[in-house]
């Protein structure tokens, strides 16, 4: 498992908030305009925000050969390319909070295939970022042949990790908030939550602000 | 820093394999698709390739099942074994695709060339075998090499 240090009491201001606003998921923004800004599934959409925002760069960097290409942009193109995939890598916290936390109260309440099904996608998922990764660090120590390779790895990653977090956004948050129905128990969700970390200083919420549950 | 390879040979020749479809697709993308689709020779010759890659595909897809999928790949571990269950099944669909697009190709007029809508789905078959062997090349490495511990951007995702 991929070790983290997690980022578990950042501030967070309302400019800061309205980076996170939802326009790539519909749907996911009425629920999220739904919620407290301090309730466990707000930080997640709001951290699938982040992502997206991520992947939408990373299309940007590998749909686009010639940035490759040309010399004089090259290096800096694929030093952000690198700096993607450790960022996409370091959201592994919002995993270990779904996979820790959310699924199991979910599987506790008989809902046991959706969870299934998104832990699975999470390790296939874990598998392209690190191999996104592998392949631009090679990249930059001179290996010129795996720019098509690393594209379709980028290409893959996006198309999954975009369909993974509509689901997400959906079927599987809407899913858990209708049969868990007691602030009591969010409240509880979300301290396990702090426990593990976050992976977005501009999304996560600070420990002691309000409970705040819907 | 020395960036290790993959070292077992499985893993080896399914890249070589990988690469190998990369490069028919690239030549049937180079020189078929773009020449004169509505030429009944360009049928002709989309028809043959489309013979010789399924042959290729099929001999691929059972390489990876069988030397590695099925063979100890990932065995002691069962979200693994899900991973590549789930890619063996891609196989089936794979290939029972690449068999409705060739009969469709089958069913043009002889005097015809390639449908201009049969051209855009063979586009998209071979963008999603594409991304079918970028997640194998990711599970390969992912096995071999087990995660590794990165260092943690300081600005966060």
């Amino acid at each position: 498992m991929t070790s983290s240090a997690a980022h578990t009491s950042p501030d967070r201001s309302a400019n800061q908030r309205s980076a996170c606003q939802h326009v790539g998921q519909p749907g996911s923004g009425a629920l999220r305009a739904s919620l407290s800004d301090e309730h466990p599934l707000a930080t997640l959409l709001d951290e699938h925000q982040v992502i997206l925002s991520h992947l939408t760069r990373l299309a940007e960097l590998t749909l686009a050969p010639a940035l490759v290409t040309a010399p004089a942009v090259r290096r800096a193109v694929l030093e952000e390319l690198l700096r993607l995939a450790t960022k996409l890598i370091g959201v592994e916290p919002h995993h270990q909070r779904e996979e820790q936390v959310l699924f199991p109260a979910l599987e506790e309440r008989g809902i046991h295939g959706p969870p299934e099904a998104m832990a699975a996608e999470h390790v296939r998922l874990r598998a392209l970022k690190h191999a996104l990764h592998d392949q631009a660090r090679r990249l930059l120590a001179g290996g010129e042949n795996l720019w098509p390779e690393t594209c379709a790895t980028a290409e893959t990653l996006i198309e999954m990790l975009r369909a993974h977090i509509a689901k997400e956004d959906g079927v599987l948050y809407p899913l858990a908030l209708r049969v868990i129905r007691e602030a009591s128990v969010w409240a509880e969700l979300r301290r396990r939550c702090d426990a593990i970390g976050y992976c977005c200083p501009r999304v996560a919420v600070a420990a002691d602000q309000g409970d705040g549950y819907p | 820093m020395a960036i290790p390879e993959l070292c077992f040979p499985f893993a080896r020749e399914l890249q070589e394999q990988h690469d190998a479809l990369r490069a028919a697709v690239r030549w049937f993308q180079a020189e078929v698709e773009p020449a004169q689709p509505a030429l009944a020779a360009e049928r002709v010759n989309a028809r043959e390739f489309l013979r010789v890659f399924r042959e290729q595909l099929t001999q691929h897809f059972r390489f990876e099942e069988l030397s590695g999928f099925e063979g100890g790949v990932g065995a002691h571990d069962p979200e693994i074994q899900r991973w590549t269950q789930e890619l063996i099944r891609q196989h089936r669909a794979f290939e029972e695709h690449l068999d409705a697009l060739s009969a469709r190709l089958d069913a043009t007029a002889l005097d015809a060339g390639i449908p201009a809508v049969l051209l855009t789905e063979l586009g998209a078959f071979f963008g999603a075998l594409r991304r079918h062997d970028a997640e194998e090349n990711a599970l390969i490495l992912w096995i071999s090499r087990g995660p590794t511990d990165f260092a943690r951007d300081t600005d966060g995702p």
